[in-house]
């Protein structure tokens, strides 16, 4: 089960497991707007390569807006996988709980 | 004589009842051949539960060394539970207790399958991408079944995810071929190996991404096998026959 939708401020919520059956409606969401500022991954339980590349294509397009992606409230097993594969270097994030 | 198979989690289950004599050794020979066909393919043991078996034949006895020795070959624990005092008396007397274990109880010789053998799983489904929620539910189901801790349980979610979604992407078109995933779970250890019959790939022969490369030189793929090599303990590649066969384990449990 994977959610995605628009925060109070603005924001891109993600809730749930975006796997790869996932993210094809998660980038047409995305890209009918303007890229988004922030990302809220609290509720994101799963993530794979396929998640890493819809993260990856959105702040492509905030960059050439000449803007910067943000995730926020990124929780311990999400961010393993952003560090493991150096994803934690290319977005701007702060960590659940900080 | 009436023969029941059933398959008990990990386990082939024959349940032969009446008596077993020449006129009822073929048959029953062959239920124990098939029964251990199927364990061998799905499950790790084959048990005869004789607490209906009333009487065994010299022929009889035979059929249980026959299936012994095949059992053996194809690496599937073989037993037998709950024998009378008769049929144990036959079993003694032979010598075949030395050469078959004998259990006193159905739930004994279960018990003693699954930590010998550890616990097995395998699902087959076809090669497209909407498969996957149902390979997900069959890691779920494993997990919850064997009360696996929960913290390893995302990185074999991944490495199933990755490595399936591999195939359908890059090997036969979809919808073409079969998946086979396999789980095995032994010593603490979890094994999962996914197989398939499309053109021979070694996805680890991919050279790993730059993880310190910039946001603009950053591939929008070929992270996955990445992922998968670092989150597991051990990730091999071999062809077998006309196979690509990807074992991945890691320590689950201590």
């Amino acid at each position: 089960m994977f959610q995605i939708h628009l925060g109070p401020d603005g924001e891109v919520v993600m809730a749930g497991r975006l796997d790869a059956t996932q993210c094809e409606a998660a980038l047409e969401f995305l890209n009918a707007r303007a890229a988004p500022r922030v990302i809220d991954l609290a509720a994101l339980d799963y993530i794979a390569s396929g998640g890493l590349r819809v993260l990856l294509l959105t702040q492509k397009r905030a960059r050439a807006d000449g803007r910067n992606l943000l995730l926020v409230n990124v929780r311990a097993p999400i961010h393993d996988i952003l560090r493991y594969t150096g994803f934690d270097r290319i977005f701007d994030l702060t960590r659940a709980g900080s | 004589m009436k023969v029941r198979v059933e398959m008990l989690e990990i386990t082939s289950l024959v349940i032969p009842e009446g008596r077993l004599d020449f006129a009822a050794a073929a048959h029953f020979e062959q239920r124990l051949a098939e029964a251990l066909d199927v364990a061998g393919a799905s499950g790790a043991a084959l048990i005869v539960d004789c607490a209906w078996l009333e009487y065994v034949s010299s022929a009889g006895l035979r059929t249980f060394l026959v299936t012994a020795r095949a059992a053996e070959r194809a690496g599937v624990m073989f037993a037998l539970a709950a024998l009378t005092p008769a049929v144990r008396e036959v079993f003694e007397l032979s010598g075949f207790n030395r050469m078959i274990p004998l259990h006193a109880d159905r739930g004994t010789a279960l018990e003693h399958a699954v930590s010998r053998a550890g616990r097995k799983a395998r699902l087959v489904v076809l090669n497209e991408a909407l498969q996957l929620p149902a390979l997900t539910r069959f890691l779920q189901e494993f997990w919850a079944d064997a009360a696996l801790p929960a913290g390893p349980a995302q990185a074999f979610e991944l490495a199933l995810e990755e490595t399936f979604m591999n195939v359908v992407l890059h090997g036969a078109p979809a919808g073409s071929a079969r998946v086979e995933v396999s789980l095995h779970l032994s010593g603490g250890q979890l094994a999962l190996t996914v197989e398939d019959d499309g053109p021979a790939f070694d996805p680890l022969s991919v050279p790993a991404p730059d993880v310190s490369a910039r946001l603009e030189d950053r591939p929008v793929g070929g992270q996955g096998i990445h992922l998968v090599r670092r989150m597991m303990d051990e990730v091999s590649y071999r062809r077998v026959g006309r196979r690509n066969q990807l074992r991945m384990s890691k320590r689950v449990e201590s």
